[in-house]
This record gives C-alpha cells, sequence and structure tokens, in this order.
C-alpha cells in the first residue's frame, strides 16, 4: 500500500509524456503522423528521408512551445491551486484568490491602451498582479494581524476592485477597436507562443514550482493550524511568506504569458486528492502533474474542437466547472 | 380628519415647492411640428413613419451613421452624436462638430433615453446589432435601423440616409462615384487567376476577420481572397498552423490592434510566408477612420488594397483619389502633407 502513491506519481509522469507526444501529433496545419515520427528520428539521424523545413518550424516552432508552455502553466496552476487550499485551509481558493488575475488583467488592458503593441502587454500584467497582492497583504495588515481569514477576504476585495477596474477600461476603450483586443486577452490564449516566450517565463515558474515541491512537508505542518505549527517549532510567518510570494510570481508570469485561465487552479488539486490523497508530501507533486497533462488537454480541445482557436479561459470553465460539480457529487461525507 | 399642523405645513411648503419649480423652469424646446407624415422601408425591413421634413438627427448609437450624414450634406442636422465621431481630424474637416451634443453612451452602445429625449429628435439611427433602445420608438421617436456590413448594404445606407434627409441627388452622385470605382477593379481583377490570398490582422495579430465581417468584403471587393473567408463570428482567433497553412500572400493589418508589421516580419516562425517572404506586411491605412471597417473611406480601403495586390491591373493615384473622396463626400481637400503620412503609414 505504501508504494501506491509514489507509484501513482510515476504514472503521472508518464500520462504528461503521452499527452505531450500525442499533442505534436494534433493541429490546424496538416502532418501526417509519418511526417511527424521522422521529423522526431531526423537529428538522431534514424531517418534517411529529410523534412521539409515548414514542417519542421510548424512541429519544433509552434506545436513544441506551446505544448511545453502548456504544460508550464498547467502545472504552475495546478501546484498554486493545491498550495493555497492548504495555506488557506479552504478547498474553495485558487491561485486568483488574492488577486493576481484582476490585477494582471488590469495590467494588460491597460497597456493595450495605452502601448497597444508588444511586450508592455505581458510586463504591465506581470508587475500589477504582484501589485494587486502587495495591496492585498497592505489591506490585511490594517487589521492588527494578519490571518489567512483577513487575507482571504483582502484578496476578494482587491480582486472586485480590479475588475471593476477593468471594466472601467473595457467602458472607455474604443468599442470597434480596442475593446476586442483587451477581451480576447483576458479570456487566456497559448495561440502564439513561441520559443523565447517559452526562455522567457518559463524558468521563473519552474523555479517556483520547484521550491514549492521542496517546502511540502512543511505543508501538512501548516495544515494543523497556525498554533500548532508554531508549537512545533515552524516559523509560519516565514513559511506562509514563502509560500505566497513563490505562488504570486507563478501566478503572475502565468498571467501575464496566457492570460486569465480559470478554474485549472481550482479543479486541478481536487482531483489530485482524489488520486493520492490528502498529504502535501505526495499531494503537490500529483497537482503539478496532473495540472500539466490537464492543460495540454485543454489546449488541444482548444486547437482541435472548431475551424477557429476557442480561448483557453473559456475551455477550462466549460471543462472545469461541470467536472468540479461532478466532483463534489464524488466527495464522501465529511469526517469532521 | 385631525392631522398635525406640522405634516400640513411640510405638505403646503411641497405643493408651493412644485409650483414654483414648475413656474420657472423654462418650457420644453419646441418639437418641430411636422406637417405631413412620410413612410420609409429602414434596412431591417421596417416600415417607419417619421416627418417629411426631418431637422433634428440624433446618430449617438451608430457613429457610423454621423459619417452617413456628413456624406449626404446633412450635417447641420445633427443635434446629437457620439463621442467616436470627434477626433483631430474630424474637427479640421468639420471645426463645428465640436458644438454638436454628445449624449452619455453605455459601454454596450446604449444611450441614456432621457438624454436623447431632451434633444428633441426627429428621427434616431441604430444599429441592427448595437444597443436597442428600444424605449425610443414607444416614446414616439421614429427610429431607422441601418445595417452596412459590407460595401453594396453601405451605398444602400447612403441612398436611405439621403432619401430620409431630402438629399436624393447627392447620395446618388456619391454611390456613383462608389460604382464606378468597383467596376472599375471587378473590370482588371475579373480574369486574374488564382486570386492573391489576403490575410487580415484585427484586434491582435492572430485574430482575424470571418467571412461575415467588412474586412473579408474590402478584401473580395479588392479582388482577393480572405484567407479566413471559412470562418464565421466576426473576429475569430486563429493560431500559427492556420497562417501556415494558408500561406497569404498579402498581410494587412488594422491600425487598431496590438499587431505590427515587424511581428509578422521578424517572427522566424512564418518566414515561409510569401507575404513575409516578399515584405508585403503593412498597416492598413486611416484619415479620419480606418479604412478597412464600415465607413464611408473603406471604398479608399478597397482602391489601396486593390492597387496593391495587382500593381499591373490596377492603378489607381492614391494621391489624387484621397483629395477627390475627401472633396467630394466631406467638403474638404486634404493637404499634400497629410495625403504623405495617410499614405506612408
Amino acid at each position: 500500500m505504501k508504494g501506491q502513491p509514489s507509484r501513482t506519481l510515476w504514472l503521472l509522469v508518464l500520462l504528461n509524456v503521452l499527452v505531450a507526444g500525442l499533442s505534436m501529433f494534433l493541429g490546424r496545419y496538416h502532418i501526417p503522423g509519418r511526417e511527424v515520427l521522422q521529423a522526431f528520428a531526423a537529428p538522431l539521424h534514424l531517418s534517411p528521408e529529410g523534412v521539409s523545413p515548414i514542417v519542421s518550424t510548424v512541429l519544433f516552432h509552434v506545436r513544441l512551445p506551446r505544448i511545453l508552455m502548456a504544460m508550464v502553466v498547467g502545472a504552475g496552476l495546478g501546484i498554486t491551486g493545491a498550495s493555497f487550499q492548504g495555506v488557506f485551509r479552504n478547498p474553495l481558493v485558487s491561485p486568483y484568490i488574492l488577486g493576481v488575475s484582476s490585477g494582471g488583467g488590469f495590467g494588460a488592458a491597460l497597456a493595450i491602451l495605452l502601448f497597444s503593441h508588444g511586450h508592455m502587454i505581458q510586463v504591465f500584467a506581470f508587475v500589477f498582479g504582484i501589485i494587486a497582492v502587495g495591496i492585498t497583504f497592505f489591506i490585511a495588515r490594517l487589521g492588527y494581524r494578519v490571518t489567512t481569514y483577513t487575507l482571504v477576504l483582502a484578496g476578494v476585495v482587491v480582486g472586485s476592485f480590479f475588475t471593476a477596474l477593468i471594466s472601467l477600461l473595457k467602458y472607455v476603450a474604443d468599442t470597434y477597436t480596442k475593446l476586442p483586443a483587451i477581451v480576447f486577452w483576458l479570456m487566456g490564449s497559448l495561440a502564439s507562443v513561441s520559443m523565447d516566450d517559452v526562455w522567457q517565463t518559463a524558468p521563473l515558474i519552474v523555479a517556483g514550482i520547484v521550491i514549492l515541491v521542496m517546502l511540502r512537508w512543511r505543508f501538512n505542518v501548516l495544515s494543523l493550524g497556525t498554533h500548532e505549527a508554531q508549537r512545533l517549532g515552524v516559523n509560519t510567518t516565514w513559511l506562509y511568506g514563502v509560500i505566497i510570494v513563490c505562488s504570486t510570481v507563478i501566478a503572475s508570469s502565468i498571467v501575464a504569458v496566457a492570460g486569465i485561465i480559470g478554474w485549472v487552479g481550482l479543479v486541478v488539486p481536487h482531483l489530485s486528492r482524489m488520486l493520492v490523497g490528502a498529504d502535501h508530501e505526495r499531494l503537490l507533486p500529483a497537482a503539478a502533474l496532473m495540472g500539466s497533462a490537464y492543460m495540454l488537454v485543454v489546449d488541444g480541445v482548444a486547437r482541435v474542437m472548431s475551424a477557429q482557436e476557442i480561448p483557453l479561459g473559456i475551455v477550462t470553465a466549460i471543462i472545469g466547472a461541470p467536472f468540479f460539480a461532478y466532483l463534489l457529487k464524488r466527495r464522501p461525507a465529511p469526517q469532521e | 380628519m385631525r392631522g398635525r399642523p406640522v405634516q400640513w405645513i411640510l405638505i403646503s411648503l411641497a405643493a408651493a415647492f412644485i409650483v414654483v419649480v414648475a413656474l420657472v423652469l423654462p418650457p420644453g424646446e419646441k418639437v418641430h411640428q411636422a406637417t405631413s407624415t412620410c413612410e420609409i422601408k429602414d434596412m431591417a425591413g421596417k416600415v417607419v413613419a417619421l416627418p417629411c421634413e426631418v431637422h433634428r438627427v440624433v446618430s449617438a448609437m451608430y457613429p457610423i451613421a454621423t459619417q452617413l450624414m456628413i456624406l449626404v450634406g446633412a450635417r447641420e442636422n445633427l443635434v446629437g452624436i457620439s463621442d467616436y465621431d470627434v477626433n483631430a481630424v474630424m474637427r479640421r474637416i468639420w471645426p463645428e462638430i465640436e458644438g454638436v451634443p454628445r449624449p452619455g453612451r453605455s459601454a454596450g452602445g446604449e444611450v441614456s433615453v432621457e438624454e436623447i429625449l431632451a434633444l428633441a429628435p426627429d428621427l434616431v439611427f441604430r444599429h441592427m446589432h448595437g444597443g436597442s433602445n428600444g424605449g425610443l420608438e414607444g416614446l414616439g421617436i421614429p427610429s431607422i435601423v441601418l445595417c452596412l456590413e459590407n460595401p453594396e448594404a453601405l451605398m444602400q445606407g447612403i441612398l436611405l440616409v439621403g432619401e430620409v434627409m431630402q438629399r436624393r441627388e447627392r447620395a446618388v452622385m456619391i454611390v456613383e462615384y462608389y460604382r464606378d470605382r468597383l467596376a472599375f477593379i471587378r473590370e482588371h481583377t475579373r480574369q486574374i487567376e488564382p486570386k492573391k490570398r489576403v490575410y487580415f490582422a484585427g484586434p491582435h495579430m492572430l485574430s482575424t476577420a470571418g467571412g461575415d465581417y467588412y474586412q473579408h468584403y474590402v478584401i473580395e471587393y479588392a479582388g482577393g481572397h480572405n484567407v479566413a473567408a471559412s470562418l464565421r463570428g466576426g473576429w475569430c482567433s486563429v493560431s500559427l498552423e492556420h497562417l501556415l497553412e494558408w500561406n497569404p500572400d498579402f498581410i494587412f493589418i488594422g491600425n487598431y490592434g496590438t499587431a505590427r508589421p515587424e511581428d509578422f516580419l521578424e517572427d522566424k516562425r512564418l518566414r515561409d510566408i510569401a507575404a513575409v517572404k516578399n515584405g508585403d506586411v503593412t498597416f492598413a491605412p486611416y484619415y479620419i477612420g480606418s479604412w478597412d471597417v464600415p465607413t464611408p473611406e473603406s471604398i479608399l480601403g478597397i482602391m489601396w488594397l486593390a492597387n496593391r495586390l495587382y500593381p499591373n491591373q490596377v492603378d489607381f493615384d492614391m494621391a489624387s483619389e484621397i483629395r477627390r473622396f475627401y472633396s467630394l463626400c466631406y467638403g474638404y481637400t486634404p493637404s499634400a502633407d497629410e495625403v504623405r503620412e495617410v499614405l506612408g503609414r
């Protein structure tokens, strides 16, 4: 029985490899399966036939970065969701609870209005995501002590405030011209991700994920409650700080590169808990792996389901919401 | 009935206040008494009863209607326009536009009914899909629906506005100008096979106009083929793989989105696309507004695109066409510098 959860983790790794491999075959540009295999074999000099440049562009510069980014984004959302649900001891918390997504969305909308072009959109989204969480902390500190309770409430306040600011920008934006750009951005997409984007964003997210995974034992202590944890000699303030900073950097980077992709950070931790249980030692890596596979599937659906690209935020919500309802139904009655 | 004195005092004060207010307030502006009523069919197919002589027009719900009013020479009759109608170029063309009231407008295109009533219009123009402002009809203000989703409909719209505003001759003259230019392009590009494949980038690099959007018609009327013609639903999101598969010969970009020509030209993944190889990636020109959207200026967009796609068959002198168009339609001739700027973008 003891070895089973870690075997589950290895199975999840295998699942990721399979889905990622399958994703290389999916896309709008028609490439026969044989050519895909040839393209992979080419660098290994296993195949005598060469591959046309356009096929290798599609495979290695369009599909591959997209697949890598989907995995990193999914893993990031999964693990920050699981972390926050652990830290706040609340199963309804998502990575966006402290206002990252609304702040990031506002930053992006502002950049679209101000500059309209280029990388400033991502920079603004990232910076405003961080700023929003900073404000959440500031508000939570207005009470005499920062508790997880005041943090969540402050996060809801800041989230609503920035959502209102987004609406304000949408209202001001030219209906025929700027508005569609903002709306598209907010719905989330990985359609234009390049290898450069992967190199620029993925290291930060992966670093955050690694730190969270390294801290996984301490999450169990935190879940006993702040007082218990302190009695066991854990510096809870420091621990909360590290977890929240890591999660915020991960979530902000994700919002900056992919827009607002909802539901993944909520559904994936629950799914993972069903698989490996509530022990964070296994839950956190499982949530990362599960998130990655889940996002690959969602992005695959977004690419293949219709003649156009479907924004990811729509797909994750349409798949995520009913799935979450299903999970709730299957959930055993609470023990407490 | 024994009321307390305080109550009675309050009631009398309130009554006195109402009387004073009623006396002090100026009487509402006299609405033009229409001597006779005419009927006309609008573009939603509805028969609308309206005064035969229309004096006060609100176009705030549909900015393009403002352009049509100016076009048919009835700009003096505009009493309510939208913020989108006023920009630096428009102020140069018609400085008095600054003085035309702009009723508040919500993001959905709905305009405050009370503000519109205060403008005492004889007629309001509406958009088929825009804010409904359905209440206006119930209040007795005739409203005409315009639907200008392709160049043919735009010309019908010009004729309709001309008819309503009793500027029929001018509307017909302008539509003849349109037909003449469109016929020239059709004549000279009809034989060309295969047609040039064109991709249009709208709100962002990977957002394009499906077969039901105005940009699609701009491309088709210019003799090109919209690579996204089979998609539907206005702005359509696509992926880089679409672009690679479509392999367009020409890419143009709305000046209102987030994409730039460099985004296409410098993206290594797109280097095998014909348009990128030949450097045929450019912003669409704009003057009052964009030339790719359903405005009167779109005829220039069609001419410009036809020139760019088929330089050997179509050879409009765009500089003189621009001067001719704006002087004919807007009574304003852009300076040589302005023309250079428009074409240099």
